[in-house]
């Protein structure tokens, strides 16, 4: 039970007839009395009115996803089985990073009937947004003393990754589609793959003319490109500890993850089959044999509860996850972060095993600030962060260096231009017929 | 967003579906569970609790009860003292031979004791402490004069003799120590009875004026010093028509300590025990008031409201507590991400060089930073050696190839200010040939 401040404001009002009483009849011991045992009795009154809050019952009708950023409506139906008059508020006890609009209401419920409570839910972390229980404090008809009762009432809803990145998708598809001869421009299909014969019309390629067909049609017949499809795309994102480390506000394996969206988007349209590993010691997500509309939902939902391990990545597995998913020729992205030969040492170690059977592109993201440091050097401190930058760089570089001349293609970029400078590596590859 | 009612077209189907079930309560979904526990489930769990608070509560007044009773009243020849300087003793003798023993701690106490004594009573008046004023004094004295009751000064100021007993002046300390007789000329029977008694802690003498007022008589005894005029006595008592004081430096005589001694107990009694009634009066704090009226206490002042305001304000607090304090469910708990700067490490590095002045790894780091962005630049081959480098970028800039080199390697840092001019010459460079690089 407690009280309310209706009733603590009343109490106070006491103050009233003391002093008068006090001051006119010498009664003020008796006023005081009096007035508490008033309130006593009004509160004990008050509590056995009001209703029990046991009676109720709960129901949740919740979307089970959310994009991050974006707003759901919560709605939480409660049915009064009793027959008294519920007045309560109400506390719906998500957590806070759910972003509820409120998480107090106040309800009235006249027995035997529902009520709806609804609150708009922003959730500002990915990953899985819970509430467990539902507080229902139930006033009397006074508003000074209320039953107050938690009813379990579970509801969870995932919050996904925001795919940010969609944003750069329109401008790669058009791309792909010109790679794909299917555009308006009447140009050849930059692709690799033969695909159909034609007739020729006016402003193709005359280079692109087949003469063996011309001679069996009576017309001049070209014949088409288009890239490779059916190519596998292995995704490898690293979740050990040195994705927790925020640049940019943002950490970066959610950087990887924008990443992955935009490169599995691009390459499901393209004709490819995408694969999704998400590894630090134990295998924390996986996506496999999915394409379309499926891959991406499936991916977002894997994706969603993945937080950075404090641990170290083991990479000694990944050729044999890569070997898993599939023993073709693949594009296989290890979304890492480079730091230090130190630090990426087992990682330069793998590389070789990988780029034997595979193309490879490991991607990091860069700190933005480190590169602008190093030419701000207005002071003594200045000038030593430049040092220290340059430091950074150079690590970055060396390994970089190594990397390469294993065999994989190095992608370093700031978290807001990793993902389209990904996705153009992609379709730079696909046009090369690398794939 | 508030609470807003639920679709009608929402509660007919819940109606519809209802009436496929069975009828009645049934048709109601099922009750949510609580997690809360029933008030008699926890009343039963916290039954043990209380019950231990509340024997504990009970041990522990009843402790104070019992110990409180050993109130350590200290106070010189207070009748509560069972110490040394108190005089228990004496008044539980007195009471156990029918003498009405009242202590007054203050003039109007000692009034009302005299007053409802009548007549046949003892005060007995120490002020040992130096309260009384002169005005106390002169109601005092009209106060026994009044009752007619029997004065008895115990260790008086020269101000208390001055009004209660005009014939009899101080007379300083005692000349020795051990005991003192009562002396032939005593006439005082108690005096007489006891023949010696503890040495006084004052003497008194009478002076020859007392005589002129009323002519009363003077007896004294146990004289206890030469003084100045060798009438130095410890007891003197002066019989006037007001009646009769007897003034007694002797006070350790009545103490709990020595009033087994010599002939202490035989003078105390006699001396305190001649009437039906003995009112002890040693003054307190009460009669340190400056007007006679009954003293105005801080109690007395404040109007009789404050104190119930003051309860019903605890009690208002208390409520208020309970109302902003009562939680709302519990607690929810949420794992949060640690936020960890990338660039805290690079950071940490540049501070680890300023703080041990690594002037010339800082510089190497800058210029190993600007050779490789100079040589891509200038289109060089990415091994290009700094000779190469420095001539191609004197070609490029017009500098001398000398200069540009000792910038690119050459100078050797020893002073911070040094490091810092050579990373300034670096920038220039870099952006003298990025601009001769740029096409425009």
């Amino acid at each position: 039970m407690t009280v309310s401040g209706r009733f603590v404001g009343l109490l106070a009002v006491g103050v009233v007839p003391v002093v008068l009483l006090g001051e006119l009849y010498g009664e003020a011991f008796g006023a005081l009395l009096g007035w508490v045992a008033l309130m006593v009795v009004l509160l004990v009154v008050d509590l056995v009115v009001a209703a029990s809050p046991r009676v109720l019952a709960v129901e949740r009708v919740l979307p089970a996803r959310v994009r991050l950023g974006e707003t759901v409506v919560s709605t939480l139906y409660l049915t009064n089985t009793g027959k008294r008059m519920l007045r309560a508020i109400v506390r719906d006890a998500w957590q806070p990073s759910a972003g509820a609009s409120t998480t107090r209401s106040r309800v009235a419920i006249p027995g035997g009937e529902r009520r709806a409570v609804v609150l708009g839910l922003t959730p500002f972390r990915r990953g899985e947004r819970r509430t467990e229980r539902v507080t229902v404090r139930s006033f009397g008809p006074l508003g000074l003393a209320a039953r107050q009762t938690t009813l379990r009432a579970e509801g969870r809803i995932r919050v996904l990754p925001p795919f940010n990145s969609r944003k750069h998708l329109p401008s790669r598809l058009a791309r792909l589609r010109e790679l794909d001869g299917r555009t308006s421009v009447m140009i050849r299909g930059q692709g690799t793959e033969f695909d159909s014969l034609r007739e020729y019309v006016r402003g193709d390629d005359v280079r692109s003319i087949d003469w063996r067909a011309t001679a069996r049609h009576s017309d001049t017949m070209v014949r088409t490109w288009r890239p490779e499809r059916d190519r596998r795309v292995v995704i490898v994102i690293d979740t050990g500890r040195t994705q927790a480390a925020r640049i940019d506000d943002e950490p970066r394996i959610d950087t990887a993850f924008e990443s992955a969206l935009l490169l599995a988007a691009l390459a499901t349209r393209a004709g490819d089959r995408v694969d999704l590993v998400m590894y630090d010691r134990r295998l924390r997500g996986r996506v496999h044999g999915a394409s379309g509309p499926e891959l991406l939902s499936r991916m977002v939902d894997a994706m969603a509860p993945v937080e950075p391990d404090l641990i170290e990545m083991d990479w000694t597995a990944v050729p044999g996850l890569v070997r898993q998913v599939t023993t073709q020729r693949s594009l296989v992205v290890l979304a890492t972060a480079i730091d230090s030969p130190g630090i990426s040492r087992e990682l330069m170690a793998i590389v070789p095993q990988l780029t034997r059977n595979h193309t490879v592109v490991v991607t990091s993201v860069t700190d933005p600030d480190v590169a602008a440091g190093v030419l701000r050097r207005g002071d003594r401190e200045e000038v030593y962060r430049a040092a220290a930058s340059e430091r950074a760089l150079l690590d970055v570089a060396r390994v970089t260096t190594v990397l390469k001349r294993y065999g994989a293609d190095v992608l370093t970029a700031a978290p807001a231009d990793l993902p389209p400078a990904l996705a153009d590596r992609y379709l730079a590859l696909k046009a090369a017929g690398r794939l | 967003m508030s609470a807003k009612t639920g679709g009608p077209s929402g509660r007919t189907n819940d109606r519809g579906s209802r009436r496929q079930g069975a009828p009645g309560s049934a048709a109601f979904p099922a009750v949510a569970v609580a997690e809360t526990p029933r008030v008699r489930s926890s009343a039963r769990r916290s039954v043990f609790w209380v019950v231990a608070v509340a024997a504990a509560f009970v041990f522990s007044v009843f402790t104070i009860a019992l110990t409180a009773s050993s109130n350590p009243d200290t106070d010189r020849y207070s009748l509560e003292n069972a110490g040394p300087s108190g005089s228990r003793a004496v008044a539980e003798v007195l009471r156990q031979q029918g003498v009405d023993v009242v202590g007054a701690a203050s003039l109007t106490e000692a009034t009302e004791a005299l007053e409802s004594a009548g007549d046949g009573a003892t005060l007995l008046f120490s002020d040992v402490y130096g309260y009384l004023d002169d005005d106390r004094r002169a109601e005092l004295a009209r106060t026994v004069r009044d009752s007619g009751a029997e004065l008895v000064l115990l260790e008086p100021w020269s101000s208390d003799l001055d009004v209660l007993a005009p014939g009899i002046a101080n007379a300083g300390s005692p000349d020795g120590d051990g005991s003192v007789e009562a002396g032939e000329g005593c006439r005082v029977d108690a005096a007489e009875r006891a023949g010696t008694i503890t040495a006084p802690n004052a003497t008194y003498r009478p002076i020859a004026s007392g005589g002129d007022a009323d002519g009363g008589e003077i007896e004294t005894c146990f004289l206890a010093g030469t003084g100045d005029s060798g009438d130095a006595f410890a007891l003197i008592r002066s019989t006037t028509a007001n009646g009769a004081v007897t003034v007694f430096g002797g006070g350790d005589s009545l103490t709990n300590d020595l009033v087994a001694q010599e002939g202490n107990a035989a003078l105390a009694l006699g001396l305190l025990g001649g009437e039906e009634t003995l009112v002890w009066y040693i003054p307190g704090a009460d009669d340190l008031a400056s007007d006679g009226e009954a003293t105005e206490t801080l109690g007395s002042l404040t109007p009789p409201w404050v104190t119930p305001v003051l309860l019903l304000l605890v009690l208002v607090t208390v409520a208020a507590g309970i109302w902003r304090g009562r939680r709302f469910g519990p607690v929810v708990v949420e794992n949060l991400p640690v936020t960890v700067r990338a660039s805290e490490t690079m950071e940490g590095r540049a501070r680890l060089y300023a703080k041990h002045g690594a002037h010339g790894r800082a510089l190497d780091a800058v210029r190993i930073g600007t050779i490789t962005r100079l040589t891509s630049m200038l289109a060089l081959p990415r091994h290009a050696g700094v000779v190469e480098v420095s001539r191609s970028v004197a070609a490029v800039t017009g500098r001398h190839v000398d200069e540009v080199y000792d910038v690119l390697v050459g100078a050797i840092p020893r002073t911070e200010a040094e490091l810092l001019d050579i990373s300034d010459r670096l920038l220039r460079l870099e952006q003298e040939v990025q601009r001769a690089t740029t096409p425009r």
